[in-house]
């Protein structure tokens, strides 16, 4: 038996000459990626942000919010968190871990919709963007809590957590060598040349009644423990409402409830809101790309809005230059 | 628990381990207590049903070998027989039998008043309660001793590796190897850990990855193309196959390196050349269960032709209702049984035209033709198996000639689209899965891979684990999916 454990340790071992340095470097290359899934995290945990303003939201903040109008026309630094389906669990957790390793920002422009503002996460698409940081205790307690079946095999097993990512080892190693790719967001933001699709004509034919989007308890817990984080650090959070295709509103069917809901939370903690629904982007299917995201175009434009609207409510804005040009 | 988990692994370790560190009178009572955790793990009230099965079946051997009066023996027997059909009527069939009731009911205007019982199918029932009552059937014809000592009893049921999903074990095979000692043996382990291997490489790196695509096309019948259906039926029978024999390989596997022997449960069932040889590959257990214990008892082969073709049928209606409480179950029995039966009517003269046209002298020709078709059979009564209801297994069927237009098209236009929404390397990455499977099945037509991996030098064995490992690891689905017998 002794000489079967022996051969089985041996055996075990022998590839983590391999497999450890390799993941080693996959890991660092990854931490060095400007690549898609991973150029907003590396600059958060490198500490590189350190903006005025951040924009944090869902994907309508993400492809919406353009930083490059924001700080030509606002001078200042600007960064957009926005994040794929992202709830305000998970946005909150990322605002966490950006002020550990980032100076506080001065104001947030924080996205809010009917869809996923009041929507407790069940999981989030691109699990990939968290594979190289699961060694950071934040992050990998998020990600358990995104995906309750993974096991602590993935933590530390080299490598394991990259099974069926093969296109990611490369783009670590790529990147460890300075040969990475390079996403065609700036600060975040990616603005998505799109023309109008069918998902909203699929989506009214499924629902032609319309749904409902819950106001989850433990949703709405964590976007006031959101609001609090920011009232108790001095950063000044800024409700936006972005545009939302016009014929859209009325296959929500709780709407108003959850404008009432936004209207209590702006009273409770004093904070100003801006709705840019009803205004006339809603109203052609010219600057969206489905009902809820505004093309590139449209998305400058909104950014523009925005900034008017900005330099009226605050007073540091208001003597700003503009310089509205698009990126 | 699932074998293909962490914690399964870290089980297995620790109850192997401790198992050659105990001297050999605890280690029934280890295995015991590993069996019951590794139950409870996936919900532990379910281990009282197993409980009163056991109890009832280890008094009855006790009975029946005690009992010199045959009428009485008798009623021992069919005692603990009804009792044990009666969990899996109560636990498995009630429903079932409830809804068709509440069918024949509203049919002729009247309402079903029986109430519907709100309870979960134990897993693995149907496997433990074939195990308990072939153990008293064995008693009760004399071919085994009544077990005296409960927990070896309550073992042989609750043996882990097999508990959930088989193989259906004999007590003639099992029982005595509880009371043997068995010592470490290099050879045993290495050979198990290799069968484990092999069991998870079908279950994470083929199974897993092709029901991603076949879940598509049987969820959504309706939206699929010829092509996608045919795609979609062609991975889920070469997944079922692989989940269910992967999970075998892992049970024979790990209860080898502790020194026991369960049966085989697969041969390559899909080289088999006609149905009744698919019967004798395929899920073995449960097919020489029925044999013993359902087709001789019925008069098996010693009976009129028209009978035994009628038993015949019984036996697979029979077998299909063992997998599932559903109509499609039934259905996939029935299919087989209807394969066999007019197999068997017309084998000469189906004998006859091969031999007019001369296929007969073409064996290759000949033998793969007969492959191609069971194959063809056993796919189309798999439809009915995965398929949500007969409905969508009739409509997915009835789709499948339409391949042949959708390719020509397909060729006219000079693209190809399997019309399915997911990206193509995946549907490459099973088709190669696949082939990877068939080209071992092959070398196992010719060549003993055990000993062929033992005559090589141990850079090239260590080479072979590592490369099954790695891909598994890296390439295998992981993605909490049960196997898929566990439900029976």
């Amino acid at each position: 038996m002794k000489k079967f454990i022996y051969k089985l340790l041996l055996f075990c071992l022998l590839p983590m000459a391999g497999l450890v340095p390799l993941a080693y470097i996959t890991d660092a290359g990854l931490h060095k990626s400007r690549s898609f899934f991973f150029a907003e995290w590396n600059d958060l945990f490198a500490g590189n942000i350190n903006a005025d303003m951040l924009i944090n939201g869902s994907s309508r903040a993400w492809v919406q919010f353009s930083p490059y109008i924001l700080d030509s026309s606002l001078g200042i630094n600007s960064y957009n968190l926005g994040m794929d389906a992202a709830p305000p669990d998970i946005q909150y957790e990322r605002l966490k871990v950006y002020l550990r390793h980032n100076k506080k920002p001065k104001y947030i422009l924080q996205e809010v919709g009917y869809v996923t503002t009041f929507f407790a996460s069940r999981g989030l698409p691109n699990y990939q963007q968290f594979l190289p940081y699961l060694n950071d205790t934040a992050v990998w307690r998020l990600y358990k809590s995104l995906y309750p079946n993974v096991t602590i095999v993935e933590r530390y097993f080299p490598l394991y957590k990259y099974n069926n990512q093969l296109p990611l080892i490369k783009e670590g190693l790529l990147s460890y060598i300075g040969k990475g790719k390079v996403s065609g967001k700036y600060k975040g933001y990616m603005g998505h040349d799109l023309k109008w699709d069918s998902s909203f004509s699929e989506m009214a034919k499924l629902n032609p009644k319309g749904f409902e989007c819950k106001i989850e308890p433990k949703a709405l817990a964590t976007l006031e423990q959101y609001l609090t984080l920011c009232k108790e650090n001095d950063i000044q959070i800024i409700l936006v409402y972005p545009p939302f295709y016009y014929e859209a509103n009325r296959y929500i069917v709780n709407h108003k409830l959850i404008l009432n809901k936004l209207d209590e939370l702006t009273k409770k903690y004093e904070i100003p809101y801006l709705d840019y629904r009803n205004r006339y982007l809603d109203s052609s299917k010219n600057y969206y790309y489905n009902s809820q995201h505004l093309n590139k175009h449209g998305s400058e434009l909104f950014t523009q809005m925005l900034v008017k609207d900005l330099k009226k409510i605050v007073p540091e804005f208001s003597k700003a230059e503009s310089d509205t040009t698009s990126l | 628990m699932l074998f293909n988990s962490i914690e399964f692994v870290i089980f297995f370790i620790l109850v192997t381990g401790l198992y050659f560190i105990l001297p050999h009178r605890f280690r029934w009572f280890l295995l015991l207590v590993a069996s019951c955790f590794f139950y409870m793990f996936f919900k532990p009230v379910y281990i009282l049903i197993l409980g009163f099965t056991i109890v009832i079946d280890y008094y009855a051997g006790i009975l029946l070998e005690n009992e010199p009066d045959k009428k009485k023996k008798k009623n021992y027997l069919i005692m603990s027989l009804v009792a044990n059909i009666g969990v899996l009527a109560v636990f498995k069939y009630f429903n079932f039998i409830n809804d068709n009731i509440s069918d024949v009911a509203t049919y002729f205007g009247y309402k079903n008043q029986i109430p519907y019982l709100n309870i979960l199918l134990p897993i693995g029932l149907s496997f433990h309660t074939f195990q308990a009552m072939s153990y008293t059937i064995e008693v009760y014809r004399g071919h085994q001793k009544a077990e005296r000592n409960f927990g070896i009893y309550s073992l042989y049921v609750m043996f882990y590796p097999q508990l959930v999903a088989g193989p259906i074990e004999r007590p003639q095979n099992m029982l005595h190897q509880f009371h043997e000692e068995h010592k470490f043996d290099y050879s045993a382990a290495v050979s198990g850990l290799r069968l484990m291997l092999w069991g998870m490489f079908k279950k994470a790196v083929i199974a897993d990855r092709l029901a991603q695509v076949s879940d598509i096309v049987f969820d959504n019948p309706y939206e699929q193309s010829s092509i996608a259906i045919l795609i979609g039926c062609v991975f889920f029978t070469f997944q079922i196959y692989c989940d269910f024999s992967g999970y075998s390989d892992i049970a024979i596997g790990s209860a080898r390196i502790m020194g026991f022997k369960l049966m085989r449960n697969f041969d390559r069932p899909y080289s088999a050349t006609r149905i009744s040889e698919f019967w004798r590959r395929w899920h073995i257990s449960l097919s020489t269960w029925f044999k013993d214990y359902l087709y001789i008892p019925l008069g098996g082969n010693r009976v009129p032709m028209a009978r035994k073709q009628l038993n015949l049928f019984i036996v697979f209606m029979v077998s299909g209702l063992w997998h599932g409480a559903d109509w499609k179950f039934i259905i996939w029995g029935g299919l087989h049984g209807f394969y066999q039966v007019f197999g068997n009517i017309t084998e000469s003269a189906r004998l006859k035209f091969r031999q007019v046209i001369g296929l007969e002298n073409i064996k290759w020709l000949n033998n793969n033709l007969q492959r191609i078709i069971t194959f063809a059979l056993v796919l189309v009564a798999w439809v009915f198996f995965r398929a949500s209801n007969s409905k969508d297994a009739l409509y997915m069927i009835g789709k499948l000639p339409g391949v042949a237009d959708e390719l020509k098209m397909m060729w006219t236009n000079g693209t190809f689209s399997s019309g399915l929404s997911i990206e193509k390397y995946k549907i490459v990455l099973c088709f190669l899965a696949i082939l990877s499977m068939e080209m071992v099945h092959y070398l196992q037509r010719t060549h003993n891979i055990p000993q062929l991996i033992n005559s090589k030098p141990m850079i090239v064995r260590w080479g072979v684990y590592y490369t099954v490992i790695f891909i598994i690891m890296y390439f295998g689905v992981f993605a909490s999916r049960e196997f898929i017998y566990f439900q029976f």
